[in-house]
This record gives C-alpha cells, sequence and structure tokens, in this order.
C-alpha cells in the first residue's frame, strides 16, 4: 500500500482553480520534493495532506487524497486529529514564545494526559532527531526566541516529531535560513527518512535532486511530471521540465 | 564610468514648515494636559492630604474628606469592569477568531460602532428603565455597574479584537497545525501572546470608566451617603457626582470649591495612575511572556 496517494485532486479557491486533477503516488520512508514557480499549486498541494487548506474560505476539493489508503477527506474524518498525525513546518520558523522544552511539549499536551515522565522522554528524544539536543539541553527553560534562526526551524521539526507522526510536511522549510543551517537541515532529512515519509516544496532545485527519492514538477495547477529524482533530473520526459531545470523560466 | 552623485536636495519651505506646525500641535496637547493638572493643583491642592482621601464628609460636605465617593466610585468601576471585559473580551474573541466573517459579523460590527456612538446620558436613562426600575435593582452598585459596562463594551470588545487579531496568523496556523483545534489554539496561544494587550486594554478602560458622570446620575450615585456600602444592591456616592454636587449646591462656595478641585484633582490622579500602570504592565508583561 502507497504511503500516500492523490486520485484525480483538483482543487478550486473560490472560481479560481488551483490544482487539476494531479494523481501521484508515494511509498513509505521516502522523500518527495515539489518544485514549480511560484503559484504552481506546489504549497496547495502540500496542504492536502494534512487539510490546511480547509481554513482559506472558498477552498473546494474533487477526487481522493489517502493517507495509508484512508481517504481523509471522508465526511467523518476529524481533520484536528489528521492534524496531529501529520507534522508540518512551515518556511518561516514559527516557535511559539514559551519555553524550548513546552514548544517541543505542545502537541503532546493537546493529547490524552501524558505522563510529565513520558513528555520529558518524548521532548529528549525529539531534540535529538532534530539535532538539537546538545545545543538546547542545558537551557531548555529559556524562551525559544533566544535561539538563531537555525535553531528555531530545527525546534519546530523537533515540535512537529514529538508527536511521533507518520508523515512528514515541509513548505520551503530553509528558505529563510543560512546555508549552514540549511545544511544541518538537509542532513537531518536524509535521517529522518528512516522513520518518516517527507514531503517537502522547496524553490531550490540543487536541493531537490540532493535530498529527494522523488520529484514532483508542477506548472499553473498541473502536475507535469513526476519520476524518481534521479532520472527526473537527468533524463525528463517533458520539454517543459527540461526548460525549468536548466533555468530557462520559472 | 563617473558615479553620479545625486545632487543635494533643494530645501523644501513647505515640508519644514509643516513638520514644524505639527511639533507645535503636538506640544501643545503636552501644554493642555499640564495645564488642565496645573490648575487643579493650584486651585484644589491645598485640602490635599491624607485625611482629605480617607475620611468621611462632616458639615455637610462643607469640611472633611472624599472617602466615601472614592471608594464608591472604584467599587462601581471595578465591577463595571469585570462584567464589561468578560462580555467586551468574548464577543471581540467572536468577531476577530471565530465568526465565519459573514452576514452576522457585519451586523455585529456595525451594532458595537453604532454603540460607540451613543451619548453617554442615554446609556444612563437605558440603565435607569431596565436594571433600575424594570428588572428591579434599585438605585444600587449593581445597576450601575450594568450601566458603564454597557457603556465600557464598545472599547473593550475593539480591544480585544485588535489584541487577539494582533498575534500573528503564522502562529496560529502553526498550532492548528500541530493538531491543536480553534479553541486549543486561542487558549494556549492567542490568548496568551494577547494577555499583555488585553490587559492594557482593561486598565484604560478602567480609567475613563472612573470619570464617567451621565450612566451613574440615575443608577446608582447617592448625593448624600456618608457611609460605605454593604453589598453590590445599595446606592453608594461617587466621585463625579460629588464634584458636581460640591460645586453646585454648596451654601459655603469658599469652602466647597477647594474640595470640588481637589476632588477632581484625586480623579485625574487615578485616570493618570491607571494610564502609567497600564504602560508598566504592558512592558513588563511582554518581557515576562516572551512576546
Amino acid at each position: 500500500m502507497y504511503k500516500l496517494q492523490t486520485q484525480a485532486v483538483s482543487v478550486w479557491y473560490g472560481t479560481q482553480q488551483a490544482l487539476h486533477e494531479v494523481s501521484l503516488a508515494l511509498e513509505r520512508n521516502q522523500i518527495l520534493a515539489l518544485i514549480g514557480p511560484s503559484g504552481c499549486g506546489k504549497s496547495t498541494f502540500l496542504r492536502l495532506f494534512n487539510r490546511m487548506n480547509d481554513f482559506i474560505s472558498g477552498f473546494r476539493l474533487v477526487g481522493k487524497v489517502l493517507i495509508d489508503g484512508e481517504d481523509i477527506y471522508a465526511p467523518n474524518l476529524d481533520p484536528v486529529l489528521l492534524r496531529r498525525r501529520v507534522g508540518m513546518v512551515f518556511q518561516k520558523p514559527t516557535p511559539f514564545p514559551f519555553s524550548i522544552y513546552e514548544n517541543v511539549a505542545y502537541g503532546l499536551r493537546l493529547q490524552n494526559r501524558l505522563s510529565e515522565k513520558l513528555i520529558r522522554e518524548r521532548v529528549e528524544q525529539a531534540l535529538q532527531q532534530a539535532a538539537l539536543w546538545d545545543e538546547v539541553k542545558d537551557k531548555l527553560k529559556k524562551s525559544a526566541l533566544s535561539l538563531s534562526g537555525g535553531q528555531q526551524q530545527r525546534l519546530c521539526i523537533a515540535r512537529a516529531l514529538a508527536v511521533r507522526p507518520s508523515l512528514i510536511l515541509m513548505d520551503e522549510p530553509t528558505s529563510a535560513l543560512d546555508p549552514i543551517s540549511t545544511a544541518k537541515i538537509e542532513e537531518l532529512l536524509a535521517d529522518l527518512k528512516r522513520s518518516y515519509t517527507i514531503v517537502i516544496v522547496t524553490h531550490n532545485m540543487q536541493q531537490a535532486a540532493r535530498i529527494s527519492d522523488y520529484t514532483a514538477f508542477f506548472k499553473d495547477g498541473h502536475l507535469i511530471e513526476y519520476g524518481r529524482t534521479k532520472d527526473f533530473f537527468t533524463n525528463p520526459q517533458h520539454p517543459e521540465t527540461l526548460r525549468y531545470i536548466t533555468g530557462r523560466f520559472g | 564610468m563617473s558615479l553620479r552623485l545625486p545632487k543635494k536636495p533643494r530645501r523644501r519651505w513647505g515640508e519644514t514648515l509643516l513638520t514644524l506646525l505639527i511639533a507645535a500641535i503636538s506640544w501643545s496637547m503636552l501644554i493642555a494636559l499640564l495645564g488642565v493638572i496645573g490648575f487643579l493643583v493650584y486651585r484644589g491642592g491645598k485640602v490635599i492630604s491624607w485625611e482629605f482621601i480617607t475620611t468621611s464628609m462632616r458639615e455637610g460636605m462643607q469640611a472633611g474628606g472624599i472617602a466615601p465617593p472614592l471608594v464608591g466610585s472604584l467599587w462601581v468601576a471595578t465591577l463595571a469592569l469585570l462584567i464589561g471585559a468578560l462580555l467586551g473580551t468574548a464577543t471581540g474573541a467572536y468577531l476577530s477568531e471565530f465568526s465565519a466573517k459573514g452576514r452576522l459579523h457585519r451586523l455585529i460590527e456595525l451594532l458595537v460602532t453604532t454603540l460607540a456612538g451613543i451619548p453617554s446620558v442615554v446609556y444612563g436613562l437605558f440603565g435607569l428603565a431596565l436594571f433600575v426600575v424594570a428588572i428591579g435593582l434599585g438605585a444600587s452598585i449593581l445597576a450601575g455597574a450594568l450601566t458603564l459596562s454597557l457603556l465600557s463594551l464598545p472599547i473593550l470588545i475593539r480591544n480585544a479584537q485588535e489584541a487577539f487579531s494582533g498575534v500573528s496568523q503564522e502562529l496560529k496556523l502553526a498550532s492548528l497545525g500541530m493538531g491543536a483545534s480553534p479553541a486549543q489554539t486561542f487558549w494556549r496561544i492567542t490568548i496568551r501572546i494577547a494577555f499583555a494587550r488585553l490587559i492594557t486594554g482593561y486598565v484604560l478602560a478602567m480609567g475613563r470608566l472612573l470619570g464617567e458622570t451621565a450612566p451613574i446620575l440615575f443608577t446608582v450615585a447617592a448625593y448624600y451617603l456618608p457611609a460605605y456600602p454593604h453589598s453590590p444592591l445599595e446606592p453608594t456616592m461617587m466621585l463625579p457626582y460629588h464634584l458636581y454636587a460640591l460645586i453646585t449646591s454648596g451654601t459655603n462656595v469658599a469652602r466647597t470649591y477647594p474640595m470640588a478641585f481637589g476632588a477632581a484633582l484625586v480623579l485625574v490622579s487615578l485616570t493618570l495612575l491607571l494610564t502609567i500602570v497600564a504602560a508598566i504592565l504592558r512592558f513588563r508583561l511582554k518581557k515576562h511572556l516572551h512576546v
């Protein structure tokens, strides 16, 4: 069974169509990179999987979006519970104005009462997975806002990991970061792949080529090409893809 | 290729003049404020003493202090603020965070704006008709506080709306993305970050409520009642009305005028003090909550 799958998904915001019959499937423990010019629908596509588009007024969807074979737009499915299973990291780091510890514990505290001991274990694990533990272990009670931008983004990754999601969505997670922080997060992704399936939107084609297993190229709401990353960049099938990856537009 | 430096800009007389004018106007505001306070100190300063603030009136209001109206005012304004803050914050939260921004939303917005434009004496009449007579609370602290809380609603609703919508959308979405429900996001993120602004608004509203006169005339304020209230169902003296009484009804103007100005000075000082408290609180809370 595929980890995630879309079947002829079309999306509208009001009268404007943002996605046109996109069908795609991804196996577990893979990294899928979504690329394409601004406004091509890649962020909309990413946000299908945790139903964040629901917050945009006029959002309408036709087609099926499946995670582990389950239709996540089924009427009896609670999107709040879905979002607890799907982690999300945004473009700009979004630490809450709490301590480092409480930031990571945030998702855990939303769930049924977990013991403080268990929360502490999970916080530490998540910070270790996000390669942040060594830098913050002595100042967990300090404000998350005192961290650098790159640390804040890894904190947001830790915050998403703490609830042990099976799928992680990242919307240009490194575009606001310096090259060193970016490199750290890219290394991290390679590690995370062993336990998680990751979908990442990126503007940076080298990044897509470096980190992903599969790449999907969107343009004007259409999925133009989708395939294994190494084939995608060395032997693109579609002329539009070739033009984009060789930098002729975008 | 030579680098061409921009020419030295010509002096713009119009702009300089405008800047000066704006500066002059803002300074004159400060002078007006200091003038009012200075005037009150000049006319009423000599009656101010610990005794003036802590003791009751004597000799038919011609001597003694202003403690009963001061205590009465604090009672009514505090109770009004509690009621107003609860309703106003809830309404503001609904408008800013939960409403579907449709027709009902626009209707409430319109009502709030209208409410803000109603003269305060009309609130007094309304309070008299509804709380004092129809509900039967009589002229009482509760009736006065309810009336004042209505008056404070538009300010407190706007305050809450601004405080909540000032919280970054990104943080709210990050919380929702973690699987927090909209209500959880509101309680755990939004209200926490908005807290400092909310409190500042409450304190400033309290300052305004203390000075309101018209709404309390028919609903709570007693002309002469040199005792402290024991329950919210009793009437009480209040500072603004006491001030009015001292000015208009005294038989010995030479003795009551300074007391009236003294009372006014206390009232203005209270408002000023609350404004300063609001500023300090905001600064402290912001630091404390790392917002």
